[in-house]
């Protein structure tokens, strides 16, 4: 094993652990967090089955910015499904034989690296040009956006122009989710690419990312209007 | 209260695991690569018994030149100019797409674009 | 581009513990937004709401409520200790300190915002206010780069903007409703607001109140005698106008409905003209119903300051009020926060309402309870009573984003709605993005219906003003009716200031009072 196999291996792992404790250790503090109060978002669903619903509209369209905000709805939009579909598409690298229906869905070349880029640098120039949120924005808003921006150039170029040996790659992946390390593709921008993407794994935990899992657990939109029906009660607000 | 804290717990341990639990059900941990099966044409005198481009490069790259040459060849008629990457040439030795092609095509979920199903040209020595 | 951020002269706040201590001074009142009929988003003008701060609590206010007399010592500490309480306390304060990502959505949607331009009464600017505190003691993120990823030292001036800033929300919870992830500014103000008490910075006007209702049972401070007497005024009135002797029962145990109203009801104009209306509902249908001067007070000012236990020890009254008198259902008069309180935190704080009869909602809203005997027929309306008005309805922000009336999600919006229908002839709804959920704050809730924040009440006016522009220069509306205590008093005192009469603000069951025909049965 090369030094530079073992360095990646090694880092691959611990920004592994690190995203997967960090992510968890915030879920489970969100989840066991109490909601003394119900403070549902009216007009909300009276049971639990339309909360699902509430939630995949939320979650799958993102309905409250479309209604708020058109145009940062629109490259919100577009980013987080280019996104879903590039992580859909570097599944394969996670299986064995790919299964045909990952199969069938990778064999679309629609851009999808590009749409993602495209869209970053969009939200990039809303940040810088709408006032208020150029007021707003954070050191962490930029470095995300430029974060993500690089990864997707490191990999539309690894796809597109300095085409990488996705053979050596996938081996390489394959190792890592086996606990059986290969050598690392020596290809340097697929090494930017990999490292980039370790380090945002390692950020994601202590970042506003969080608000992929955080959605889930937002009171005004997870609770069921039932107030007057369901007595509420939760550990510390309610004695006995 | 606790049940929906582990619920959700254990739903996000599950998607955030999913490479690794994948790869366990996958089954086969000591999988290797794919080895391509090459059934190698005899070189005529005094050419070197050797493919058109260096191994590593055709092996990131054998699709662009594949694209290039047909549309230069196709399209523009730049048939001579191309005619070292013709894909006549390519099946002296890489006659076999089920041992050559798509043992690294099916590892790595990529139908390739030469042959039948969506928009390819090319049946001949394409028996799966 | 970013350079058309510009700074105000000299509207900064305050620099030191004495200043932050002592009252705003006096002031001309600003000018009055121009009614144009449109709601712009404007450009921000940073600090332009900076000077504007309630009266801070006297000692003996703070300490009757048991919260420091003054500003503690080590406030810092302290204050930093209490967020980490709430922190583990409030699922909703923990969540949204960590999960906005500045998209800018909310940014717009402030009635705060819109009229005072300053960037830190955006939904994210405000609550950045918090999450700089939350960052520089909370999170890896800011423990590490500091400054750099917007974690500040939480430093006198940063209280001083919190103090500010944070009696510039009405809580009304619009930006919730546009957050992609339903961030509530309103829990980061209540949380604001509750650490700065503990801290010994607390608001006089909310707080004062909040001793009120511990001490004598209602906002307004009546003893029992004067609220005795304000009804029989009102009974008076009642029998001088129409000739029928409608009767405003007190205390009657086991009637068949208490009636928890907002104390202003019983005294403040046009509030009593609803309390007309709500007993000509009970007369006429012939229910037998009672007030009770335990429970005088449907309002619930310990929201407001997010005090759990305020808010529970205030609502404990009507509790008491059930076990003396026995009612067997509950109904609750026009007020939005009071019926946040009572639709969505009695059954916890309080509950469960076993005593009470469960065919009923427990509680239900008057709205609810007067339409239900329209459409039953129990009640003889006359509306041409009200031919006089055109009317449009005022969805109050708490009643709209926090309740719920009827079965069906949106009933908050509906049944009142059908209720004024019922009453009148002509009605017409506002401009879509003023109404129903996506309704404006009167400008007035939260705790800032208080003197020295007029300038803020009269701005945060704006968005409503320009919509009630709207319908009476198009349909000739006047008469905007309300469900509000609040609402009612803070437009009765605005409205003038836009060049619109008082009168044009009434309850809905104004509306229906006058519409309602005493006497002789069908």
């Amino acid at each position: 094993m090369s030094g530079l196999t073992l360095l990646y291996t090694l880092f691959a792992y611990v920004a592994i652990a690190v995203f997967l404790v960090g992510f968890l250790a915030r879920i489970w503090k969100y989840a066991t967090t109490p909601s003394p109060l119900k403070i549902p978002l009216t007009p909300a669903p009276v049971n639990s089955v339309g909360v699902v619903y509430r939630m995949v509209q939320e979650v799958g369209f993102f309905k409250s910015l479309f209604y708020s905000n058109r145009i940062i709805w629109i490259g919100g939009y577009l980013m987080h499904i280019a996104l879903l579909i590039t992580i859909v598409k570097h599944l394969r690298f996670f299986f064995k034989t790919t299964p045909a229906a990952l199969a069938w869905i990778t064999s679309f070349e629609i851009y999808v690296g590009f749409i993602f880029f495209g869209a970053l640098a969009f939200l990039f120039l809303m940040r810088l040009v709408i006032d208020r949120t150029y007021y707003l924005s954070l050191m962490q808003d930029y470095v995300l956006l430029i974060f993500l921006m690089l990864i997707a150039a490191t990999g539309i170029l690894t796809k597109y122009y300095v085409r990488t040996d996705i053979i050596k790659v996938k081996q390489f992946v394959m190792g890592l989710v086996q606990f059986r390390p290969e050598a690392i593709p020596g290809d340097p921008i697929f090494i930017i690419h990999f490292t980039l993407v370790l380090l945002l794994l390692i950020y994601f935990p202590f970042s506003k990312l969080m608000h992929s899992g955080g959605i889930f657990f937002s009171p005004t939109r997870n609770q069921v209007d039932d107030a007057r029906e369901v007595r509420h009660v939760t550990p510390w607000a309610v004695k006995g | 209260m606790k049940m929906k804290a582990i619920t959700a717990f254990l739903v996000f341990l599950v998607i955030l695991t999913l490479p690794f639990l994948v790869s366990a059900v996958n089954g086969d941990i000591l999988s290797q690569a794919p080895q391509p099966k090459l059934e190698k044409a005899k070189a005529p005198a005094g050419v070197e018994n050797k493919c058109v481009e260096e191994v590593p490069y055709m092996r990131a790259n054998h699709m662009n030149i594949l694209k290039t040459a047909r549309v230069q060849v196709v399209r523009n008629g730049l048939r001579e100019k191309y005619k070292k990457y013709s894909l006549e040439n390519c099946f002296t030795c890489h006659r076999n797409r089920a041992e050559f092609c798509d043992k690294c095509h099916s590892y790595a979920g990529v139908e390739p674009g030469c042959f039948g199903d969506r928009g390819g040209c090319h049946y001949a020595n394409t028996k799966k | 581009m970013a350079e058309e951020i510009t700074t105000t002269e000299e509207k900064t706040v305050d620099k030191d513990i004495a200043a932050l201590l002592t009252s705003p001074p006096k002031r001309a009142p600003e000018p009055t937004p121009e009614l144009t009929g449109k709601i712009v988003k404007p450009k921000i003008v940073q600090g332009a709401a900076a000077h504007y701060k309630p009266h801070v609590a006297k000692p003996e206010i703070q300490e009757k409520l048991g919260f420091p007399g003054t500003l503690v010592e080590n406030w810092q500490e302290a204050a930093v200790a209490k967020m980490r309480e709430l922190l583990g306390k409030y699922k909703s304060l923990q969540v949204y300190m960590d999960i906005c990502v500045r998209c800018g959505s909310c940014t717009d949607k402030c009635q705060y915002f819109l009229s005072t331009r300053d960037p830190k009464n955006m939904p994210a600017g405000r609550a950045e206010l918090f999450r700089q505190v939350y960052r520089k003691y909370f999170t890896t993120e800011g423990k590490i780069f500091g400054k750099l990823a917007g974690a500040v030292d939480f430093d006198l001036s940063l209280l001083a903007e919190w103090y500010s800033y944070f009696h510039q929300c009405s809580q009304c919870r619009r930006c919730s409703l546009y957050c992609p992830y339903g961030i509530d500014t309103a829990e980061i103000s209540m949380a604001a607001r509750e650490i700065m008490d503990s801290i010994g910075l607390g608001q006089k006007y909310t707080n004062e109140i909040i001793g009120k209702v511990h001490e004598l049972g209602n906002n307004l401070g009546m003893n029992e005698a004067a609220l005795r007497n304000a009804i029989e005024f009102v009974e008076e009135e009642i029998e001088e106008d129409t000739g029928v002797p409608v009767k405003l029962p007190i205390n009657e145990e086991d009637a068949e409905v208490l009636l928890v109203t907002p104390s202003a009801d019983f005294f403040a104009t046009p509030h009593l003209e609803s309390l007309v209306g709500y007993a000509k509902v009970f007369h006429q249908a012939g229910i037998n119903w009672t007030l009770s001067t335990t429970a005088a007070e449907a309002g619930n000012f310990g929201m407001f300051v997010g005090s759990y236990y305020h808010m529970q020890k205030i609502a404990s009254r009507i509790k008491q009020a059930i076990e003396e008198l026995r009612p067997k259902r509950l109904v609750v008069g026009e007020c939005g926060h009071a019926w946040r309180v009572a639709y969505a935190f009695w059954n916890t704080l309080i509950g469960p309402f076993d005593m009470l009869n469960q065919k009923y909602p427990r509680p239900q809203h008057i709205c609810e309870f007067t339409l239900d005997l329209i459409n039953r027929g129990a009640l003889k309306i006359d509306k041409s009573a009200n031919d006089e008005f055109v009317v449009t309805f005022h969805d109050s922000c708490n009643v709209a984003r926090a309740t719920r009336m009827g079965d069906k999600p949106g009933g908050q919006f509906d049944i009142p709605r059908e209720l004024i229908k019922a009453v009148t002839n002509k009605y017409v709804d506002m401009e879509y993005d003023t109404i129903r959920e996506r309704t404006f704050c009167c400008g007035g809730g939260g705790g800032l219906l208080t003197d020295e924040l007029i300038d803020v009440r009269v701005k945060g006016a704006m968005p409503r003003m320009q919509a009630l522009h709207n319908v009476m220069e198009t349909h000739g509306v006047n008469f905007m009716a309300l469900i509000c205590a609040i609402c009612k008093a803070q437009f009765t005192k605005i409205m003038p200031k836009y060049g619109i009469p008082m009168e044009v603000a009434g309850g809905v069951h104004q509306l229906v009072g006058r519409a309602i025909v005493l006497g002789a049965k069908e």
